[in-house]
């Protein structure tokens, strides 16, 4: 801990407001660049309302395909945005402060994204809202609530709420903080954002208990939000899909996933806007022996699933668990999930050297999220391509064109709509950091000097 | 991390203002107390332990191996220490890994435990033979040579080592206390555990990377054990019961009842043991919001079990559903979920009860409690079936067994084995300090007084 | 109240899909063209499964016609959020094209394969549109799509019967599939009903053993009962065709 800078307010301000001011030259590849890919997005799925899921590479059986996929895995990036906050917060652990804003902002766009993928996914879009918006209550027809579809939306729409508010309430005092220093219509936009803060400390009191409550409030959502995901999967009777064990794998997966992506967007904030004050060596530490935790965690699970799917030696379920451990491509994809999401990074994340060190972080970091990405495909897939006894039924599934322009656009979405939003707000609460310089402490013991915090109860 | 006064009405604990020098005395004091109290207590422990050793020979020992039923107690005795005082040590790790300091006067009260697992250990190896080979019955070991017996007796022997080198190690400092300041009688024994410490930099070292690292690993054998118990005790002696949650079940609620055991345990010691000091409403709280967090676990957990086999359907999985918690075992289940679950979510809620020193007490009593008769649904609806109804890779349960209910034997044998791990704990605490002297003092080093604005704080440094 | 239900004797079917056509002229489903087949969306009601036995040359074909088993529990109905897919008070699962979203959960959870989604706008040759049955709605891209065990005709049938002012007959009712069938191996009827084909067929057949039920372990209830091939020299089960 020993490169931390004490910092001046005005400095800390000026520091963290750089990116909504001037716009680095990388920062515009970014957006041409992103925005490229999300006009290809853009064409694919337009290309595709107009079509028709013809287009895909979708058929009896595999009616789920690369979209399902892509939406399990961007639910699961959205749980880090509340797994630092909430968790964090409610634990008071310090090395929150710099990832909180960027993991919660990250958590609501890949909600965003993940949303958009059941709805393009039926097709005709039009046809969903048309029985939401406005919902004919005249008609007495109501949606099944039977329906894990319809779990799905609730739990998400109220994490999607909750994940905002939460944000809201967080950015309240940077909002006020950036209407003293703006003019135009940025000033506009910052007061009506501010709610006329002025920083008194009944507002302070009422910010940070609204802040602790929607934390509390939110992990109940947080827990349940991939659990109703997995159970869109483990409810059916498909062999390897039925499997009590899918609620709490998912959850730590998305939490391992999830995580690893605040690691990465750590790293590039931190290389991109030059927050090196800011997002420390000490903090890619600390997140690492979280992931190691996590990551553990999540390969217990992993083996669970497997051997207790293999278990029951039912036929038709060993005939998947065959299918997809030894036969290609679906081999490879578990040697990428054992070697991506564990082998390689864990044993990289004890040493602290290794912990200590941006670029291997961020490496591993994207390894473990390729190998997340294959694990939800391993998932999902195989147990479609095998159902049951039919043999004369069972069918390939090739993704087309259009289904990887689709992913592949995914996240160029949240890329770009990250990168806009650091151009409006800062990327990193400023507030937080403040109150985190007034909090930290040296001790002189013996001869050495220990950081220390002063922490309220 | 650090504490600070009187801010919100919370009062700092007042170990933080003591001098390292009060905290070795308090030591010493515990130390040198062997009242005749704890004495009649251990005598009545180790008799319940004898009364309970002859029962087993008397009863299941004699009805033969062959007859799994009439072990059922046994088993649950068995199970009921590992999710209880196995899992506390567990506990003891994830704190000192968190690296907080409020942890420092609790480590000793979870790890003492991990003295008693020679008990579950020796109930193991005599409940190995009433189990089938696995070669003709759906196991996780699928058929591998000389399993479960051989497999799970390695693994519950690395354990059990892990368990008893941890509670050695972390308590090395202290036994250097006894050794050089208790009894004639504990000086024996101390001065060849304590091997050789004097508190150099070298062993200061040494204790505190081995003591985490040993901690770590204990947590990463105690896993798969419960894994494989949950498997072997438990799911492979349901046919049709095909759950892939179920160990995760298992190992979650017996942390659930570590630390249950762990709160009991300091609620006794701050009562009859003189520690009011170490263990105030800092540490109650704390551990009564985990015992809350895993209250709410252990339903997550049943939960997706449950709604998977009841929205399935499927004509095994509803069967299964009948045994555990429809029909058969409906009563205890019930229990179990008001225990495990519904109590202590509804009492713990009240922050103003967590921060007691009775509520959560309370709840860990209930959840102690509750996890016992958890076990014991479990471990009697997997007991009732025959070795004919499992072999040939059986898919079903074919008919509902009848509930299982206790005879006076079966009580005598859990109360035993409970009360000898009782007597166990209670003889490791003489060799031992109340509190960790080496933890508490270890935090002291850390504190200091510093101005913040307009008061003075209490600050403790956080170590990298 | 009827309890329709479906016996399949696979002893007397000869593969011949006479079923299969029948199915697609009376339902108004698109022709299935090869693009279709490879692309493996063709649209099948019923749909004719061949399964190979032995080696060559002493191989034999199995055939299977699958309809949809029409389940007491069937699987694919609580799935639905719309409540698009529901069982009707005579046991049939019915499809609403009109609520049907297209979240395709039924046909996840369907594990007779016996659901179809709408992947192209369908289309039928000009010589063909006069064709269509004007009792069938045509179905647009985007929804699911099944078996439903002609009930159009069932209506129209009960419609008959209550202007005529009578109980529905016996057996009155028959469904393109089973009206096709050059060899009686599909039947169509009221399960509830004593005196129906369906019923004495299947009476009998428990007496020989022959009864069974497509993935009867999944404890759906389907109704439609297959009836095994009497085969002479190996006592082989279609239903066990992995």
């Amino acid at each position: 801990m020993q490169e931390r800078h004490r910092l001046g307010e005005e400095e800390i301000t000026r520091e963290l407001f750089r990116p909504l001011v001037t716009t680095t030259p990388m920062m515009w590849v970014g957006f041409i660049g992103l925005g490229a890919v999300l006009a290809i997005f853009v064409f694919a799925i337009s290309w595709m309302f107009y079509w028709g899921l013809g287009v895909t590479g979708l058929h009896r059986p595999n009616m789920w395909g690369f979209m399902i996929v892509n939406f399990v895995f961007w639910i699961g990036i959205s749980h880090a945005g509340v797994m630092i906050s909430a968790i964090l917060r409610l634990t008071q652990a310090e090395w929150r402060r710099p990832v909180t804003r960027a993991a919660e902002v990250m958590t609501i766009f890949s909600l965003m994204t993940a949303m958009l993928h059941p709805v393009i996914h039926t097709g005709r879009p039009w046809r969903t809202l048309y029985w939401v918006f406005p919902y004919d209550f005249w008609r007495n027809l109501w949606p099944d609530i039977r329906g894990p579809l319809v779990w799905d939306p609730s739990a998400i729409l109220t994490y999607l709420t909750g994940s905002t508010l939460f944000l809201y309430t967080t950015m309240i005092p940077d909002m006020a903080l950036a209407r003293d220093r703006s003019t135009g219509w940025r000033r506009t936009l910052y007061t009506i954002l501010a709610l006329g803060w002025r920083g008194n400390e009944r507002q302070w009191k009422m910010q940070t208990i609204a802040g602790f409550l929607l934390s509390g409030l939110i992990l109940p959502v947080f827990v349940s939000v991939h659990s109703i995901v997995s159970w869109d999967f483990a409810v059916s009777l498909v062999p390897t899909w039925h499997a009590t064990v899918f609620a709490p794998y998912f959850v730590i997966g998305a939490i391992h996933s999830g995580v690893s992506a605040v690691v990465t967007l750590m790293a590039l904030m931190r290389w991109l806007f030059r927050f090196e004050n800011y997002i420390r060596l000490e903090h890619f530490d600390a997140i690492g022996r979280l992931l190691i935790a996590v990551g553990t965690g999540w390969l217990w699970f992993f083996l669970l699933d497997i051997f207790f799917a293999i278990y029951p030696q039912e036929a038709r379920e060993l005939e998947i668990m065959q299918f997809r451990l030894f036969e290609w491509p679906f081999n490879v994809f578990t040697a990428l999930i054992f070697i991506f999401g564990y082998f390689i990074p864990v044993p990289i994340w004890v040493f602290q050297r290794f912990r200590r060190n941006v670029k291997i972080m961020f490496w591993t970091s994207i390894l473990v999220n390729v190998g997340m990405w294959a694990e939800r495909y391993w998932l999902i897939k195989p147990g479609l391509m095998r159902k049951y006894e039919w043999t004369f039924d069972w069918a390939w599934y090739r993704p087309s064109i259009v289904e990887m322009s689709i992913v592949l656009g995914s996240f160029a979405l949240v890329g770009f709509l990250l990168l806009v939003f650091s151009k409006i707000f800062p990327p990193i609460s400023v507030w937080e950091e403040k109150e985190g310089q007034h909090f930290a402490q040296q001790l002189q013991v013996g001869k050495r000097v220990v950081n220390a915090i002063v922490r309220e109860f | 991390m650090a504490t600070h006064g009187h801010a919100h009405g919370h009062e700092l604990q007042r170990t933080w203002e003591l001098a390292p020098a009060d905290v070795l005395n308090a030591g010493l004091r515990w130390v040198r107390s062997i009242g005749t109290g704890r004495r009649t207590l251990v005598l009545v422990c180790a008799g319940l332990f004898a009364l309970g050793v002859l029962a087993i020979l008397a009863f299941p020992l004699r009805q033969g191996f062959a007859e799994r039923q009439a072990w059922t107690y046994v088993a649950v005795a068995f199970l009921y220490l590992m999710s209880t005082a196995a899992a506390a040590p567990a506990l003891s790790t994830a704190l000192r890994v968190a690296r907080s300091h409020w942890r420092r006067p609790v480590n000793r009260a979870s790890e003492i435990w991990a003295v008693t697992l020679i008990i579950p250990f020796l109930l193991y190896l005599i409940l190995l033979p009433t189990f089938p080979g696995t070669e003709d019955r759906l196991s996780i070991w699928f058929g591998w040579p000389l399993s479960p017996w051989l497999w799970g007796a390695i693994l519950l022997l690395a354990l059990t080592g892990a368990g008893y080198l941890f509670a050695w190690f972390s308590s090395l400092p202290d036994l250097a206390i006894v050794r050089d300041h208790g009894s004639p009688a504990q000086r024996r024994l101390a001065a060849w555990l304590s091997r050789g410490w004097i508190g150099s930099h070298r062993q200061w070292r040494f204790y505190e990377k081995v003591v985490n690292n040993i901690g770590v690993l204990y947590v990463l054998i105690y896993v798969p054990v419960m894994t494989v118990l949950a498997s072997d005790f438990i799911i492979a002696l349901i046919p049709g019961y095909f759950t892939a949650v179920f160990p995760a079940y298992f190992t979650i609620t017996s942390f659930q009842a570590g630390i249950a055991l762990t709160i009991v345990t300091m609620a006794v010691l701050r009562r009859w043991g003189g520690q009011a000091e170490y263990l105030g409403r800092e540490q109650f709280w704390a551990l009564g919001k985990m015992l809350l967090a895993f209250s709410l676990l252990w339903f997550y957990f049943w939960w997706s079990e449950f709604i998977i086999f009841w929205y399935g359907r499927m004509p095994h999985e509803i069967q299964v559903l009948k045994l555990l918690m429809a029909e058969t075992y409906r009563w205890p289940f019930i229990l179990s979920f008001a225990m495990n679950f519904a109590l202590p979510l509804l009492i713990l809620m009240w922050n103003p009860i967590r921060r007691s020193i009775t509520g959560p007490t309370v709840v860990a009593v209930i959840v102690l409690v509750g996890n016992l008769i958890d076990r014991i649904r479990l471990t009697s609806a997997a007991f009732s079936q025959p070795d004919a109804a499992l072999l040939g890779h059986a898919h079903k349960l074919k008919e509902l067994p009848a509930a299982y209910v206790p005879g006076i034997a079966d009580m005598v044998i859990l109360v035993g084995m409970v009360a000898g791990a009782l007597t166990l704990v209670l003889w490791a605490a003489r060799y031992l300090t109340f509190p960790s002297v080496a933890e508490v003092v270890g935090g002291l080093w850390l504190r200091a007084h510093k101005p913040f604005k307009h008061a003075r704080v209490i600050v403790i440094g956080k170590t990298e | 109240m009827p309890r329709w239900g479906m016996v399949i004797d696979l002893d007397r079917c000869i593969g011949c899909g006479a079923c299969v056509v029948a199915c697609q002229a009376e339902n108004n489903v698109p022709i299935n063209t090869e693009d279709t087949y490879h692309q493996r969306r063709a649209i099948a009601w019923i749909r004719l499964e061949r399964y190979w036995e032995g080696e060559y040359p002493n191989v034999k074909a199995r055939y299977i016609p699958v309809p949809c088993m029409q389940c007491t529990y069937a699987p694919c109905e609580p799935v639905c959020p719309v409540y698009a897919t529901y069982h009707t008070t005579e046991g049939i699962n019915m499809q609403v094209y009109n609520r049907c979203i297209g979240t395709r959960y039924c046909a996840v959870n369907c594990h007779w394969h016996v659901r179809f989604f709408n992947f192209w706008e369908p289309k039928w040759p000009d010589s063909l549109k006069n064709q269509l049955n004007p009792d069938v709605t045509v179905r647009s891209r985007g929804v699911m799509e099944k078996c439903n065990f002609c009930v159009h005709r069932i209506v129209k049938a009960q419609h008959k019967a209550k202007v005529e002012g009578r109980a529905l007959r016996t057996d009155e009712v028959q469904t393109a599939c089973a009206q096709a069938c050059p060899t009686n191996a599909i039947v169509f009827g009221d399960l509830d009903d004593h005196n129906s084909t369906v019923s004495k067929l299947l009476a009998q057949a428990e007496r020989e053993g022959r009864v069974y039920r497509l993935l009867e372990d999944l404890g759906t209830d389907p109704k439609v009962y297959y009836l095994k091939k009497i085969d002479l020299e190996a006592a082989a089960e279609p239903a066990a065709a992995h």
